[in-house]
């Protein structure tokens, strides 16, 4: 026991109070690479084959379709700038999948119905568009406020509440699903596949429109946060929520409305998913781009810019790692998976070795354990 | 009807309730874990390497 005690201290953890972004920037970049390299060995020695293969497929893969390499990149950003405005506010909102799922299906269920009353009316295919955008935005935005409206009456805890939300849109989704397949199949597939009204129109490539849309939405953001006087506020709320309210800031409106600014943007992410990405809809659609984009908003210390250049690395590694799985006719996901956690993994640890650092005192040991 | 639908209900919440009683214990001491799915996977992993050394 009193080797233990001599153990634990002989180093103690300390906060640093100077770092240069220079040199912090060097030691994420170096983690980062070093691990890399790390990561590929690792792989190299699993699956038996040549290491600078390995690293070559990995590259030619990932830039062997561009358009969805830029589009993949641009989801994972949409994801992230959509929980920017309640993480700056300390609002762990962990819904951003079923805030997507729940837009995506209210956009859905708009194309399959309004499909026939299309056909006999002569209804435009943009007015269709801007109703299913409108009503996606406004389905998300409910599914946004319910915690953020117990939090501010109740003190619940938000990240639960928005978690649990994320496994009642699945399930929702799967119902309306069975419902729309009239009860014979499980789902109805791709809707409007002939008449292709809801679809969004093609400009010279089927992802150019959604990678715009999410471009402005990150500018915008990023303009809301800097310049306005509600990004003011919500940086304010989320330092000390105290200091609000002595200066006089309404703090229930102003997390009522941010969420209702975080949901609107997850909205129109599902408006994408459902009018131009896939024109379906299942229970795992989003996958976990909503937790990754957790992963993403924290990386990036909550700033747009750099979220585009991290996400823009995720998507790169895990188109990839996928290309290295079918090459090497691997069967299945897992060891890319693996392969992007570890890199991740080290980046998040290298955040604690720039916020801390280990100082290792001298253990007296002829004064016994008295002693301070 | 009823007796097996308890049954299979008590049966299949022990698993719950292993994984509930850890989390309360940690909710105790303050902080929030969410990683509970996590450490059962590992667990079962270690089960599964166990029961194939020999």
């Amino acid at each position: 026991m009193n080797k233990i005690k001599q153990f634990f201290s002989s180093f103690s953890i300390i906060s640093r109070t100077e770092m240069s972004t220079k040199k912090a920037l060097l030691i994420r970049i170096s983690s980062f690479i070093l691990t890399f390299l790390i990561a590929m060995l690792l792989c190299s020695l699993i699956i038996k084959r040549n290491y600078f293969s390995i690293i070559g497929v990995l590259f030619k893969g990932a830039f062997s379709r561009p358009t969805k390499l830029i589009m993949d990149a641009c989801l994972l950003l949409g994801f992230g700038v959509a929980i920017i405005p309640a993480f700056k506010m300390k609002y762990w909102n962990m819904g951003a999948n079923g805030q997507v799922l729940v837009g995506a299906l209210v956009a859905i269920v708009l194309m399959f119905y309004m499909d026939s009353f299309a056909q006999k009316t002569g209804f435009n295919n943009f007015i269709l568009i801007l109703l299913m955008l409108i009503c996606s935005i406004l389905a998300s935005i409910i599914w946004a406020v319910i915690p953020a409206i117990f939090k501010v009456l109740f003190k619940t805890n938000e990240t639960l509440f928005t978690l649990m939300m994320n496994y009642i849109a699945g399930c929702l989704v799967a119902y309306v699903n069975f419902v729309l397949a009239q009860g014979k199949q499980e789902s109805p597939g791709i809707i409007n596949l002939e008449s292709q009204s809801g679809w969004l129109p093609i400009l010279f490539d089927k992802y150019l429109i959604p990678i715009l849309i999410i471009v402005l939405m990150t500018v915008f953001v990023y303009f809301y946060m800097t310049k306005t006087k509600h990004g003011f506020e919500v940086i304010v709320v989320g330092d000390s929520i105290n200091t609000a309210k002595y200066v006089g800031m309404n703090t229930k409106k102003i997390i009522i409305r941010t969420l209702i600014l975080s949901g609107a943007m997850c909205g129109i992410i599902g408006f994408l998913y459902a009018s131009a990405i896939n024109q379906s809809i299942n229970r795992d659609m989003c996958g976990s781009m909503g937790f990754t984009g957790i992963l993403i908003a924290w990386l990036s210390n909550l700033n747009p810019l750099i979220m585009a250049g991290v996400s823009f690395i995720l998507a790169f590694l895990t188109n990839g790692t996928s290309k290295i799985s079918s090459v090497y006719h691997l069967g299945s996901n897992n060891l890319a998976n693996v392969l992007i956690g570890m890199i991740f993994f080290s980046i998040l640890v290298s955040e604690f070795f720039i916020r801390f650092k280990i100082k290792f005192n001298k253990v007296n040991e002829e004064r016994g354990e008295n002693k301070c | 009807m009823l007796v097996p639908f308890l049954t299979a209900a008590i049966s299949m919440g022990v698993v719950y309730l292993y994984g509930a009683v850890g989390e309360t214990l940690i909710e105790k001491g303050g902080s929030l874990n969410l990683g509970i799915p996590g450490i059962m996977c590992l667990g079962a992993l270690g089960g599964v390497i166990g029961a194939n050394i020999d």
